[in-house]
């Protein structure tokens, strides 16, 4: 919230000068080149870049879900509740998964769900448990908590009979399942329609006061962080080119980027068209732009 | 602008067999429901709505990819079907379409010069010697410069805004009349759909070719539209020039309220008090203050009232 910065000392993930180079064919991606990160205790952070400006990547780096991808090199300091993820054995590490550690939430939850489980059964697992009576009851709370009502019925439905949106909450619901101090979630509402955007944005930020649960927000859309993100990070070709709370940043951004990124998503608020005159002349790449 | 529509749409319905449909019990879909619609020569006319409310399948209608159950699509004022062998060669260079996914709609096999280069030749618009240049002029009119450097390459080696440039000028080298373009700027980064929307404006301005951009972004939309039809339920249920700014229609409303705020200020507001913040919105919009902490706390104990269905289902469970 406000007063992020002053007591340093109880942040609850630290990252500092993180870089995760990736093997792409011959070539080596520097997706993340030296970013620092801090999230407080039940604060919430915004990540916010175009495609590519390796916001995605920087979170599979802390939380360590780089299975699909070649590494060529990751170094820096990742420290969460103290313990430092680089170093961390694989049992603790799957440990602060199952229980107070942190979740993630994912764009397309129909990649992350198995098609071929009920819903509550994939709850379940998450909480670790078989299908008891005990269990049953918390599944129901969980997705009642995820917003989805009538639980009971909904539990026993498979990822396919479900809309976008119920979707999303099936995932946030066994993101919830592990009790996380800090959950990930990497455009949550991108594939989502808008008025279902919002109200899964609403739970969001429910969840996040109610749990008093840390949130880091990975996002395309400026808006997305206006409505959930205290503060915010605008990444760029692997590097945070300006960070700050969102109120501030968001009426005085310093950095050309950030401003620009803040200029372009509001101008098309307004009606009528934009600067004149400028159609052909436009570089054809971001990256000519500068 | 000529009196006369360029297309006109009366009465079309697409119904398709629905995918729970059984061999018992047959049930349908009408993806496009009675639209009457008509699409002036040089105008802007935006198609905005949410997943499944049809808008796709009017483009394909448009398009003549798909055909109505019932009604017509009428061309110059003839019905699609039946177009002789001239007018239906005037119609394909006409109307022209322009897809979400640009990677898709290029051949990933072919580098543009021969992506582009057969549409050329297939509609001899130019001579074979004179091939390269013409087709360089028109990724130059888009805005690749040098167009030389990308006549040579493939699909994947350009960046999507790119691709989507390729696209737009294989649409516009036929000099078409109108632009049908489905989501065009949905899977492109925020600062090369400014430029992709600043070179539809452009082309619209200097060489009055129609867009019917189909969208299910209202922002994006309302900088360049000149009219915009709301669909929902395969039925268009607002159309206007200003209906953003005087909303008629509930539906419409909706949208615009699912719109998030990119005023952070605003947007918090409108978390931590959900119950009353359009109304009361000049009454305290401006006190950040009271916003930033200690207001958040007791938002999920207020939530009820003109809030999504989401909070009103909990609250509701809290009392």
């Amino acid at each position: 919230m406000s007063g992020g910065a002053a007591n340093a000392g109880a942040a609850l993930l630290e990252v500092r000068d993180l870089k995760v180079h990736l093997r792409v064919g011959g070539a080596i991606v520097r997706a993340v080149d030296g970013v620092d990160l801090t999230v407080m205790p039940g604060e919430s952070i915004g990540i916010v870049g175009e495609s590519g400006s390796g916001k995605s990547t920087l979170a599979r780096g802390i939380l360590k879900l780089m299975a699909n991808v070649e590494l060529a090199e990751l170094q820096g300091d990742v420290r969460f509740q103290g313990k430092d993820l680089t170093r961390i054995a694989d049992a603790e590490l799957r440990a602060l998964r199952r229980h107070g550690g942190f979740s993630m939430i994912f764009q397309d939850p129909l990649g992350y769900l198995n098609p071929t489980k009920r819903v509550g059964t994939q709850v379940a697992e998450a909480l670790g448990g078989k299908w008891f009576a005990a269990t049953r009851r918390r599944v129901e709370q969980l997705l009642e908590e995820a917003g989805l009502p009538a639980s009971a019925q909904l539990a026993r439905r498979f990822p396919h009979e479900l809309s976008g949106g119920q979707r999303q909450r099936v995932m946030i619901a066994i993101a919830l399942a592990s009790e996380p101090a800090l959950l990930f979630a990497d455009e949550p509402t991108t594939a989502l329609d808008a008025t279902v955007q919002l109200q899964v944005l609403k739970t969001l930020g429910r969840l996040h006061r109610d749990r008093n649960m840390a949130m880091v927000v990975i996002t395309h859309d400026l808006g997305v962080v206006a409505e959930l993100c205290d503060r915010v990070y605008v990444m760029r070709s692997g590097k945070v080119v300006e960070s700050g709370d969102t109120v501030e940043l968001f009426e005085n951004p310093r950095h050309p980027y950030a401003a620009q990124l803040i200029e372009l998503s509001t101008r098309h608020r307004r009606p009528g068209p934009s600067a004149p005159g400028a159609a052909p002349s436009v570089p054809a790449s971001p990256a000519e732009a500068r | 602008m000529t009196a006369e529509p360029i297309l006109q749409i009366r009465g079309a319905t697409r119904r398709y067999a629905s995918r729970n449909a059984s061999l018992w019990r047959r049930r349908f879909l009408n993806a496009v429901d009675g639209v009457d619609l008509d699409v002036n020569e040089g105008e802007t006319l935006a198609i905005v709505g949410e997943s499944g409310s049809g808008k796709s399948t009017l483009a394909k209608l448009m398009l003549r990819l798909d055909q109505p159950t019932e009604g017509a699509v009428l061309y110059r004022g003839v019905p699609l079907p039946d177009l002789d062998r001239r007018q239906w060669r005037t119609y394909r260079r006409d109307i022209q379409a322009v897809f979400q996914d640009p990677s898709s709609s290029l051949n990933p096999r072919m580098r543009v010069e021969q992506s582009l280069g057969y549409v050329a030749r297939r509609h001899e618009l130019a001579e074979p010697s004179r091939l390269r240049a013409f087709l360089a002029g028109h990724l130059a009119a888009v805005g690749l410069d040098p167009p030389e450097r990308y006549l040579s390459r493939y699909p994947h080696q350009l960046s999507g805004g790119q691709q989507q440039r390729v696209a737009i000028a294989r649409a516009m080298m036929l000099e078409p009349r109108l632009i049908v373009a489905d989501e065009p700027l949905s899977s492109l980064d925020i600062s090369i759909q400014a430029q992709v929307l600043d070179l539809m404006r452009d082309l619209s301005r200097r060489r009055n070719v129609g867009f019917v951009l189909i969208s299910h972004d209202l922002n994006a939309v309302q900088s360049i539209a000149g009219r915009i039809a709301v669909m929902q339920h395969g039925r268009i249920v607002e159309i206007g020039a200003d209906i953003f700014d005087a909303p008629a229609h509930p539906y419409t409303r909706l949208l615009l309220e699912a719109r998030l705020s990119v005023d952070p200020r605003e947007a918090r507001q409108r978390l931590g008090r959900p119950t009353n913040a359009r109304t009361s919105r000049d009454g305290s919009g401006k006190q950040p203050d009271a916003t930033a902490s200690p207001g958040r706390e007791d938002a999920g104990a207020n939530a009820s009232g003109s809030v999504s269905q989401d909070e009103e289902f909990r609250s509701a469970k809290e009392k």
